[in-house]
């Protein structure tokens, strides 16, 4: 017990602070006082202590495991390799090398391993590692499509999900090029719609039924007359709904009636409107009608609505909005046979005489440009200005914001080729822009955030400052999840962002802004795991609380929470000790606090029950670290271990002893509870290492269930003890008394969210030099105070965040 | 008005909790007979449905070879109505997991269709081997629309690294386009619907005169057999890519070849789609082989339900969606991850602890007989989708007899995670080339052997094995 409380305690003393973090020079070595301790301690007590437990089987010749300790061990470069010392560390840590049958070392000896091993990273140049481009997250996609073109994020929620960070995936694969590419069709169709449509048809062009009988349209034909009864069709293709104005240019003879010549037009059948052709066949006039189109294809036609001159029997005339019976379409139907105003067999009334010229349709009125449309359509083709400048324009203006950096030339000449492939086609104007904005939108510089155009300089392994506009996305990315704004723009244009003090008053400004939410999408929730709350899966008959509105206010607790410790800049140690949460009715059932909060929204609330506050004993946390149907004190020890002291353990071993299979009841015949059989498995050489760590932190947190509800007995019916001791003889008796001792441990929480906070911006497992940056860093802040808001000020005027090394 | 990738707008509406149509039956390429010939042949399909966590080993294999089919263990059961159409094969081993320890249900998905182990000097990243899948993908993914389907119930790990540092993909990919690009799988119905028809009209729209549908003269329709605006658009970008490559870090350049090939593959869907689309102009003119048509069934019918499902049923129109595709040929390959393992209970049971929880089940009677159920209630879907092939006419036999539908875990028993003896089944007799019906007590060889022998059986030509495979493994026929 003794030695185990030694081991523990130096893995959580593993912070010493460093002597600086972000180098002013670029020296090729790490620390040279270091490097020499390195060195040193390696030839004197690593060496032989791998040569007596390890080279049996990691040598040249068996090699087992792909490794080889005996040359990595011989060339100096290898001992930056810390991933691979760490995880050797590891492994020995948890007794699972040297093999069982294998010599064993001694604890003592395990933990100096363990300790040289922390020290290498001394070892390490500066690198700020090789930049690589990234592509776009789904989410970071889906806003940037908003902020550049104003479509809704939700255009994207057909992409694969992903989310930026340690373990981000870059690749495009080929479904995910077939999303852009339907993505880009859509945004910009809506963006930009066909013109309106204006269609013209000389009268004789159309299919008509005259007298009954069929009258095909002809090409070449002109005007069409009406004797008697009548009915021209026309097909029109509405390209959005709305409201068409549908001109008809006709006249009328002159007939002994009181009553005028009226025209019904009909939109697939059903009457939209008359008209009172009143015009001499010498001066026709223009008689117009508006109607509202569906979207697509319709069937429009002009009956004759009125065809005899005084029908001898009344009849209605026809109405708008009435149906009126089709005329028949087949030869050879009866003359008699349906349609309007048919005349009585027993007397022959005049027949009244129309003459179509044409019939037009013009619509939907065009609505005012929006703010999208007007930042797009920087130039338009004019008199003075031919079509491909204008377009060479617009795609300029574009790309620059589309890349987000100012277009190369060569750029701008692909996209206007495309201009012109589409302009040669004779699309119009608009269309032609829009297959060329397609392709900006397909374009890698859109889909990548890519480096400043020049920016490539020096040779192989030279380290470069990032370009002002590639820092701008970094920033922008970071905090928004989005494209740079205009003031992140115009700083880089200028290039003044990179000034440290430029930065810092940037990411307290992008901070304050409320995007910022973005940070707890992209780093909050997967850090405290809440992100798993959607898909958690909860016995829904144990836990009928556990509804879709719970998990949300559950998420969005955590989202306020690490949102006002943010904003306002409070101290990072009040994520595992504060006073105050917010809640709403539905998740102040699991505080018992529902006769307090009421309603939906989400409120601040302050608490006085000192075991709640903190992350810790947040509900979300509490459930995604717990089973379908009962709490888990190792997992949520891990959890403790993992997110606020950063000290992962290694995975259990495959074939765990289990639990139910030891008696169940005591010697007494009482049922045993959840700990005391958790105690019994714990006597299990092979587990002890670990759960003597990770389970009293569990146990401390028992008294709450696996939604996070307080509770007086475990899932069994046994009476809960919450008491215990973590290393270093520090005992607690209730969760707030383990709160105080994990807050009290503020350097390695500190410490913990730095290096996570770093490999998130970085996009990459924290690596060799990176842990020097993340070991200064952290003593800055702690230096500072611990405020949040100075751990993403640090973070973003950090070496690594600003530099890349150039790989040739 | 032309919109590229318009799915019909019937498709669509059908799409929101009816029946599906398919119109297209009548116009997969390889029935149209060869010029002076006979139909072609059905080609042969790849199916794979996998489920985490190993099995109930004693539930699971025939405790006596010789009584096999007559006696089932309990978890084959549901087997039973297609068992002559099954090959159960027991011995077969994954990939030695060394030298990891942890992070057995990483490796257990990552490695059942590649049957090689993510680099350990790369662990945070994903750096495999193409799987056995994607490798049949680029040889016979050529002929269809799509060249493999991906699918599967629970959304894909977004990022992050877990146990033995390992990249969180691992936990939930099982195709692996190259050895560094992990596929995403499709969980939504509507989404995959959605893919599975897309269609295009890539005529240019000319302005004025009166408006025509040109869809109401499909027949008339010139075939595009010119590129489509949209191919020779992606063609000058390809092209202006290259500026940018001259520009960036040699790293960086990696990451734009990727890029470039993935552009590559969508003009190749792009122009797939399109002569697709030619030809079903050209069926609606009634030139396709009638005698052809009618010796297949009409398409079969999928509904996709509304709101929230159950897994069997998420599974059961996720498996029809992928039959669908094979019957109509608009792919020949597909996976199926019915389930993964980050935290899958089946409420549906009664039990509501999750599948990994019961899988250690340290042989303690409750979860074993737990497992056992699950088992059962996996290989009950297989049997639905086995039984869907079966029922679909296809030239002289059926779509299954055209197809090798295997469904396995990456475990043997989850217990204590071990690699020996995975529970594998192949139904489907390969076009002629599997002998099912039959239980191989002891195989002679490891699951890289049964890849390569599958993916041999479907015409790919492999310069050498799959994954850790050495061979083609003999049991199959």
């Amino acid at each position: 017990m003794q030695t185990l409380a030694i081991i523990f305690l130096n893995v959580f003393a593993i912070c010493a602070p460093a002597s600086d973090s972000a180098p002013a020079g670029r020296s090729s070595t790490g620390q040279p006082d270091a490097a020499a301790a390195v060195a040193l301690a390696y030839a004197q007590r690593i060496k032989p202590f791998l040569a007596t437990y390890c080279l049996d089987c990691h040598n040249a010749q068996k090699h087992k495991g792909d490794l080889d300790l005996g040359a990595l061990g011989g060339d100096p470069a290898a001992l930056t390799r810390t991933t691979l010392w760490r995880d050797c560390a590891t492994k020995l840590r948890a007794s699972d090398m040297p093999p069982e049958k294998a010599k064993q070392p001694s604890d003592a000896e395990r933990d100096a391993f363990a300790t040289w091993v922390r020290s290498l990273k001394a070892l390490c140049p500066p690198d700020p590692g090789p930049g690589m481009i990234r592509r776009l997250s789904q989410v970071e996609y889906a806003n940037t499509l908003h902020d550049l073109l104003g479509a809704d994020p939700k255009v994207a929620a057909s992409l694969p999900q992903d989310a930026v960070g340690e373990g981000f995936s870059s690749a495009i694969s080929p479904l995910l090029m077939e999303k852009y590419l339907l993505v880009a069709d859509e945004v910009l169709d809506r963006l930009i719609t066909p013109d309106q449509l204006t269609v013209e048809w000389r009268a004789g062009q159309l299919d008509a039924v005259v007298g009954g009988h069929p009258d095909a349209g002809r090409a070449d034909g002109a005007e069409r007359r009406f004797s008697g009864p009548g009915e021209m069709t026309a097909t029109i293709a509405a390209p959005v709904a709305g409201t068409y104005t549908v001109r008809v240019h006709a006249a009328a003879e002159k007939v002994a009636s009181a009553e005028a010549a009226r025209l019904a037009v009909r939109i697939d059948g059903q009457v939209v409107g008359e008209v009172k052709v009143t015009a001499a066949p010498k001066a026709p006039g223009t008689y117009v009608v508006t109607c509202k189109l569906p979207v697509g294809r319709a069937r429009l036609s002009l009956l004759m609505a009125n065809p005899y001159v005084d029908p001898p029997l009344a009849r209605k005339p026809a109405l708008p909005g009435k149906p009126v019976p089709t005329p028949p379409a087949k030869p050879g139907a009866k003359p008699a046979a349906p349609g309007p105003a048919a005349p009585p067999a027993d007397a022959a009334p005049a027949l009244r005489t129309v003459i179509v010229d044409s019939i037009e349709v013009t619509g939907p009125p065009a609505a005012a440009p929006s703010e999208a449309q007007r930042r797009l359509f920087v130039a338009v083709p004019g008199k003075d200005l031919s079509k491909r400048e204008a377009a060479r324009r617009i795609a300029s203006a574009f790309a620059r914001r589309a890349y987000r950096r100012p277009a190369a030339p060569d750029e701008i000449e692909t996209l206007l080729k495309v201009f012109d492939l589409a302009d040669g086609q004779d699309e119009v104007f608009a269309e032609a822009i829009k297959l060329m904005l397609k392709a900006t939108l397909v374009s890698p510089a859109f889909l990548y955030l890519t480096p400043d155009d020049g920016s490539l300089v020096g040779d192989d392994g030279a380290i470069v400052a990032l370009g002002d506009h590639q820092l701008a996305s970094r920033l922008s990315y970071l905090f928004w999840s989005t494209m740079p704004d205009d003031e992140l723009s115009a700083l880089a244009d200028a290039r003044t962002l990179h000034l440290p003090a430029t930065i810092a008053a940037q990411v307290r400004r992008l901070i304050a802004d409320p995007r910022s939410r973005a940070l707890f999408a992209g780093f909050g929730a997967p850090w405290l795991g809440l992100d798993k709350l959607p898909d958690l899966a909860v016995d829904e008959q144990r836990f009928p609380l556990m509804t879709r509105a719970m998990r949300e206010a559950m998420y969005e607790e955590g989202a306020l929470v690490f949102a006002a410790i943010l904003r306002e800049d409070r101290s990072l140690v009040e994520f595992v000790d504060c006073d105050f949460t917010y809640l709403n009715a539905t998740l102040a059932r699991v505080y018992g606090l529902e006769g307090t909060v009421t309603g939906a929204q989400m409120s601040r609330v302050h608490l006085t029950d000192g075991n709640r506050g903190g992350v810790l004993t947040m509900p979300g946390v509490l459930a995604v670290t717990s089973l379908p149907t009962r709490t888990s004190p190792p997992r949520r020890g891990r959890w403790v271990l993992e997110q606020i002291l950063g000290q992962a353990p290694p995975p259990p071993p495959a074939d765990v002893p289990p639990l139910d299979r030891q008696a169940q009841a005591g010697a007494g015949g009482a049922a045993l509870s959840l700990r005391a059989r958790t105690e019994r498995h714990r006597s299990d050489p092979a587990c002890s290492g670990c759960h003597r760590t990770l389970d009293p932190i569990g146990f401390g947190l028992e008294g709450f269930d696996a939604i996070g509800r307080w509770r007086e007995h475990d899932d069994g019916g046994a009476a809960l003890d919450t008491a215990g001791v973590l290393p270093g003889n520090l005992a607690f008796r209730s969760p707030q008394d383990l709160k105080r001792l994990i807050a009290a441990r503020r350097d390695d929480l500190c410490r913990t969210l730095v290096g996570k906070i770093l490999a998130y911006t970085l996009c990459h497992r924290l690596d060799g030099y990176d842990e020097v940056v993340a070991d200064g860093l952290a003593a800055e802040v702690a230096r500072g105070g611990y405020h949040f808001q100075d751990v993403w000020v640090r973070v973003a005027t950090s070496y690594p965040f600003l530099n890349r090394r150039i790989t040739r | 008005m032309r919109r590229n990738w318009l799915i019909d707008r019937r498709t669509c509406l059908k799409g929101l909790g009816v029946a599906l149509a398919l119109p297209l039956l009548d116009v997969m390429g390889w029935a149209d007979p060869p010029a002076g010939g006979a139909a072609g042949k059905p080609p042969v399909r790849l199916g794979w449905m996998f489920m985490p966590c190993g099995v109930n080993m004693k539930e699971f294999w025939p405790a006596d070879p010789k009584a096999y089919p007559a006696t089932l263990p309990s978890s084959l059961e549901p087997l039973r109505p297609v068992i002559d159409q099954c090959l159960l094969l027991q011995g077969i081993d994954n990939i030695d997991r060394a030298p990891y320890a942890g992070a057995a249900h990483a490796i257990e998905l990552s490695t059942w269709l590649t049957a090689s182990i993510p680099d350990p000097a790369k662990r945070d990243i994903i750096a495999i081997a193409p799987s056995a899948d994607q490798v049949a993908a680029q040889h016979i993914g050529i002929y269809t629309a799509l060249p493999s389907l991906e699918l599967g119930t629970r959304k894909n790990e977004a990022s992050g690294t877990g146990q033995e540092g390992l990249n969180n993909r691992y936990y939930t990919t099982g195709s692996y386009r190259t050895a560094s690009e992990p596929l995403p799988v499709e969980t939504r119905p509507a989404e995959v619907m959605k893919r599975l028809f897309a269609s295009r009209q890539s005529t240019p729209r000319k302005r004025g005169g009166p408006a025509v549908d040109a869809g109401q003269f499909a027949g008339a329709a010139p075939a595009s057999d010119g590129e489509s605006l949209d191919r020779s658009m992606l063609d000058l970008v390809l092209d202006g890519a290259k500026g940018l490559k001259a520009r960036v870090s040699r790293d960086d350049q990696r990451q734009l070849d990727e890029y470039l090939d993935s552009v590559r593959s969508l003009e190749t869907r792009v122009a797939a789609i399109e002569r697709q689309q030619a030809e079903a102009a050209r069926a609606h003119t009634g030139k396709a082989d009638a005698a052809a048509a009618s010796a297949r069934s009409a398409p079969l019918e999928v509904a996709i339900p509304p709101g929230e499902v159950k897994w069997s049923e998420h599974v059961r129109v996720l498996g029809d969606l992928m039959i669908l595709a094979f019957q109509a040929d608009i792919t020949r390959v597909g996976t199926l991850m019915a389930s993964m393992n980050h935290g899958i209970n089946y409420p549906e049971l009664g039990f509501s602890d999750s599948h990994h929880e019961n899988s250690h089940h340290g042989e303690d009677p409750v979860k074993l007989a737990k497992v056992a159920k699950i088992d059962r209630f996996n290989i009950e879907q297989y049997a639905y989708l086995i039984g869907r092939m079966r029922s679909l006419r296809e030239g002289a036999g059926t779509l299954l007899d055209n197809t090798i539908f295997t469904w396995g875990s990456g475990l043997g028993d989850g217990n204590n995670h071990t690699n020996r003896s995975i529970p594998t089944i192949v139904a489907g007799r390969g076009g002629g080339t599997i002998r099912t019906g039959r239980h191989v007590p002891k195989c002679n060889g490891n699951q890289g052997d049964l890849l390569t022998a599958i993916l041999a059986r479907a015409g790919v030509p492999l310069a050498k094995p799959i994954g850790n495979g050495t061979k083609l493994l003999p049991d199959l026929s």
